[in-house]
């Protein structure tokens, strides 16, 4: 579902998505599902590199620091 | 003929002299055919006499050295309608102002005075109040009338509770159009050219609050800076900045917002034109 709040006359519409428009909706929902992914496989590396050197985080944020 | 000589009482039994009739009876409005025959009639005329002169409607005074017209002294009066005012419109000629519309102003136009609508002042005009729902949702038709859009955009969730999403906006409906860098907490996030995000990755389930302002938003000459302030909630809270440009000299009409993932549940967009 899609709102169109038209502010000249206030008019409110909520209708289903068109085709174009749900075809773009899928494959953000698509991108999404690959960047959180992503993003998990990237929080568990770095907390595999951590348990590896033997530091806490907070020990690799001072020594970047 | 020895007019001119004030008022008298005749009592009965008086004896009406010709001096008394010239002097005392002569003081009316003498009326006559033109200012010839009023010149024949009177030869010798005095100081306050009266002559309505029929060929021209003029009444006419004698000063003590010559005949005056009564009717051009003093001001015609130019008005013809409630609420009209006099002005002096070259010297002292009097011209009618007619009355203005409600709410009208005096100003001062082309040296005279004219009736105006006052200047309008600064400060924020609510244009719309709208209730984010669905997938997307899209602030349409928006005034030109301004300077700048200020949106006060609260209570933003989504349906689906905890799921990360990005919070954004496709002005005009349009992406790839926009320029900038996502600031969370002092940490640079990324440059994008593609949605105008107002936030970076944030909880769904958690409240997102955020000022949006763009500026010449109704420019067709010149790009429009925009600038977000807020809260979001990435895994704790944290001050959101956005900072950065639509590249387009198109202006803009919609404001389309929607989140990257998911749809919202909640989330008012309160919009104001600043002038």
């Amino acid at each position: 579902m899609v709102r169109i709040h038209n502010t000249e006359t206030d008019e409110v519409i909520d209708r289903e998505m068109n085709s174009v428009e749900f075809q773009q909706y899928e494959a953000e929902q698509a991108a999404q599902a690959v960047a959180e992914t992503e993003a998990e496989a990237k929080v568990a590396q770095k907390a595999a590199l951590l348990s590896r050197l033997g530091i806490t985080q907070d020990e690799a944020k001072l020594l970047l620091s | 003929m020895a007019a001119g000589l004030g008022f008298k009482t005749f009592n009965a039994g008086d004896i009406l002299s010709a001096s008394d009739t010239n002097g005392y009876l002569m003081q009316g409005v003498l009326v006559f055919a033109s200012a010839a025959a009023r010149d024949a009639a009177i030869t010798s005329p005095q100081e306050g006499q009266f002559a309505y002169l029929k060929d021209t409607n003029v009444t006419t005074y004698y000063t003590g050295s010559a005949w005056a017209n009564l009717d051009t002294t003093g001001m015609v009066n130019p008005m013809t309608t409630t609420g009209d005012t006099i002005y002096s419109s070259s010297g002292s000629t009097p011209a009618r102002l007619g009355i203005g519309s409600t709410g009208n102003v005096l100003t001062v136009s082309g040296g005279v005075p004219v009736w105006s609508a006052p200047a309008g002042g600064g400060g924020m005009t609510l244009l719309s109040t709208t209730t984010l729902s669905g997938a997307s949702t899209t602030i349409s038709s928006i005034s030109q009338d301004y300077v700048n859009l200020y949106a006060i955009i609260t209570n933003v969730r989504l349906t689906g509770g905890a799921v990360s999403y990005r919070f954004r906006c496709a002005p005009n409906g349009t992406t790839n159009i926009t320029s900038g860098t996502t600031i969370t907490a002092g940490t640079v996030n990324e440059t994008t050219s593609d949605y105008l995000f107002l936030t970076t990755t944030v909880q769904g389930n958690q409240v997102n609050e955020q000022i949006f302002e763009l500026a010449n938003y109704a420019s067709t000459t010149a790009f429009k800076p925009f600038r977000v302030d807020g809260l979001v909630w990435t895994n704790v809270q944290k001050g959101n900045l956005v900072s950065g440009a639509i590249e387009s000299t198109t202006a803009i009409t919609s404001l389309v917002f929607s989140p990257s993932t998911d749809t919202f549940t909640s989330g008012t967009v309160k919009l104001y034109g600043v002038k």
